[in-house]
């Protein structure tokens, strides 16, 4: 059995004023895993990532890092850790390669395994030839990546990462993938919160779904994504139709006289649905889905917990 | 082996904090140098001179030992207490706290910044005064001693300040309104035993007054009582000091939530 790089046990988390941070979590993320926790704004993403740091401090609960208690053994749980912050916290003022070099000081490196890390981490992210500019000039997409680059200074074993691409454009983003799977190739444990849907999707292979403090879903990607309850297909068709055809079982309805849509209900094969539209004359020239699956499945979670009666956790 | 990433880790930290004060050396380290010329002149000098001799010295020689305690207290007061309400304005203090580092270690890294800082001031405000002043050196240890364990009682002092101070009004308050007054207060200008009662004996409930006291004898050989026991009385204001900042910042207060 792997050992868990993460785990939380009964955390809770309330804020001066009753804001709930976390309502009783549960998580492990085992050794290797490359975890996305998801959730709306304020359902309890950072404050997770604040509790495994020690920025926020827990009400009750156990949170263990790399095997070692955050409250009794933080000196041996934060040196086995790396962690990119929601918000830009280094000072600006300073050079890029003075911020990466005072890091790994922090972690213990001697002054020339400093340099020559920093060196090899600034060139990993892209900055090397920033070393010696003020991080002042540096664009929001770079200082995310300096913060991402001091974060792997001291080579953690676990990494996390609180949004690190937002407001990141497109490229950048995509490097940035690319280096997190490199590093989680190599082993490292990622915890990623992110509200870019298709990039947990992309990256993550286990999800947990975070709302109003609580864990909504949580599981292997695949499988999560395997147990929607439906997907909404966008079908472009061949020639254009006056009305949806009524089919039982399914619901279809025209967006424009060439656009039908279709809400899939778990169990039917695309398969299904094709041979059933032809044989009611319906030709498909074209199909995607209306949304991300992984959209879907967040959003039918958020659904049902928001239906659910007060207390009831999915 | 975790003594040596201490060490690294301490090294690190003091290497940033005095890049931190020689980026802008004008303005951390200047208005000290500035002040001291100008009291010289004008109250050592111009004023001086009527006044002759004070406790057997030059006037100017008799307030030069407030004005470089005056430089090196003031300095590393506003030094750790602008890094670190700086550091959490910014919230680059998150770069210690989520680092492997005990808080007795962000502590220190922080103190000796202050420390480092304010003896820079001193030696700077002593060397211009070398021209207006006939500096002496009665008392080697007594001068270090008290100039160090000074240094460090204000830079904790400070980093105390810097945990609370809500605003930058907040950075200046205690510097202008208590630290400066009890300095004026405590000596520097005047012996306090010339005072009249009750404000000679008020005087004497004035931590500053001994400091000002212990390093005039340093260099000048002329106090009012013995250098050493005022030495160990900043000692022990120090570990109480340091021993508040400790706790304060291993319980996170103000830097975690």
């Amino acid at each position: 059995m792997t050992a868990a790089a993460i785990a939380l046990q009964s955390v809770a988390k309330r804020y001066a004023g009753g804001r709930v941070g976390l309502a009783n979590v549960d998580l492990e993320v085992p050794a290797g895993r490359f975890l996305g926790l998801l959730g709306p704004n304020g359902a309890g993403k950072t404050t997770l990532v604040g509790l495994l740091t020690t920025l926020v401090r827990a009400d009750r609960g156990s949170i263990r890092v790399c095997e070692y208690d955050v409250a009794t053994q933080a000196v041996a749980a934060k040196a086995c850790m790396g962690v990119v912050p929601q918000e830009v916290n280094f000072n600006s003022f300073e050079p890029v390669g003075e911020i990466v070099e005072a890091q790994a000081a922090y972690y213990g490196l001697s002054p020339r395994r400093a340099r020559e890390r920093t060196g090899e981490v600034l060139k990993q992210a892209g900055l090397l030839d920033r070393r010696e500019q003020s991080a002042w000039g540096l664009s929001g997409g770079m200082k995310r990546r300096l913060m991402i680059a001091r974060a792997l200074v001291h080579r953690p074993r676990v990494l996390l990462l609180d949004e690190p691409t937002a407001g990141v454009d497109l490229e950048g983003r995509h490097a940035t993938w690319e280096l997190l799977r490199g590093l989680n190739a190599d082993g490292v444990t990622i915890l990623l919160t992110t509200h870019y849907l298709e990039e947990a999707e992309t990256l993550c292979d286990t999800l947990a779904i975070l709302d109003q403090g609580e864990i909504v879903a949580r599981g292997d990607t695949g499988e999560l994504l395997h147990g929607l309850n439906v997907q909404t297909l966008v079908l472009e068709l061949n020639a254009p139709l006056d009305a949806a055809p009524a089919l039982e079982g399914l619901a279809m309805r025209l967006t424009d006289r060439w656009t039908l849509e279709v809400d899939l209900p778990q169990g039917m094969e695309v398969n299904d649905l094709f041979d059933r539209l032809g044989a009611s004359g319906v030709r498909v020239a074209g199909v995607r889905n209306k949304r991300n699956r992984l959209e879907s499945l967040f959003l039918q979670r958020i659904a049902e917990r928001a239906a659910a009666p007060p207390g009831r956790g999915t | 082996m975790r003594l040596a990433a201490y060490g690294f880790a301490y090294r690190g930290m003091v290497v940033k904090q005095v890049r931190r004060f020689l980026r802008a050396w004008v303005q951390n380290l200047l208005p000290s140098v500035v002040t001291t010329v100008l009291f010289l002149v004008i109250f050592g000098h111009l004023i001086g001179r009527e006044l002759g001799t004070m406790r057997g010295v030059d006037y100017a020689d008799f307030i030069l030992p407030g004005l470089i305690i005056l430089a090196v207290a003031t300095n590393a007061y506003s030094n750790v207490t602008l890094a670190f309400y700086g550091a959490r304005l910014q919230r680059h203090i998150e770069e210690l706290l989520v680092a492997p580092l005990p808080a007795w270690l962000i502590v220190a890294g922080f103190a000796t910044g202050g420390v480092i800082r304010g003896l820079l001031a001193g030696a700077l405000v002593a060397l211009v005064a070398i021209p207006f002043t006939n500096l002496q050196l009665h008392h080697l240890a007594a001068t270090l001693g008290i100039a160090l364990i000074s240094a460090l009682l204000f830079a904790l002092a400070g980093l105390l300040n810097g945990l609370y101070a809500r605003s930058f009004d907040h950075t200046s308050v205690v510097a202008t309104f208590v630290l400066t007054p009890l300095i004026y207060l405590g000596g520097l200008f005047y012996p306090v035993e010339r005072m009249p009662e009750p404000w000679q004996s008020l005087a004497v409930l004035n931590p500053l007054y001994y400091m000002i006291e212990g390093f005039r004898y340093g260099l000048l050989g002329t106090g009012s009582f013995a250098w050493a026991a005022t030495f160990w009385v900043l000692v022990g204001a120090t570990l109480v000091v340091g021993g508040l900042a400790w706790a304060l910042v291993a319980r996170g207060v103000r830097i975690r939530t």
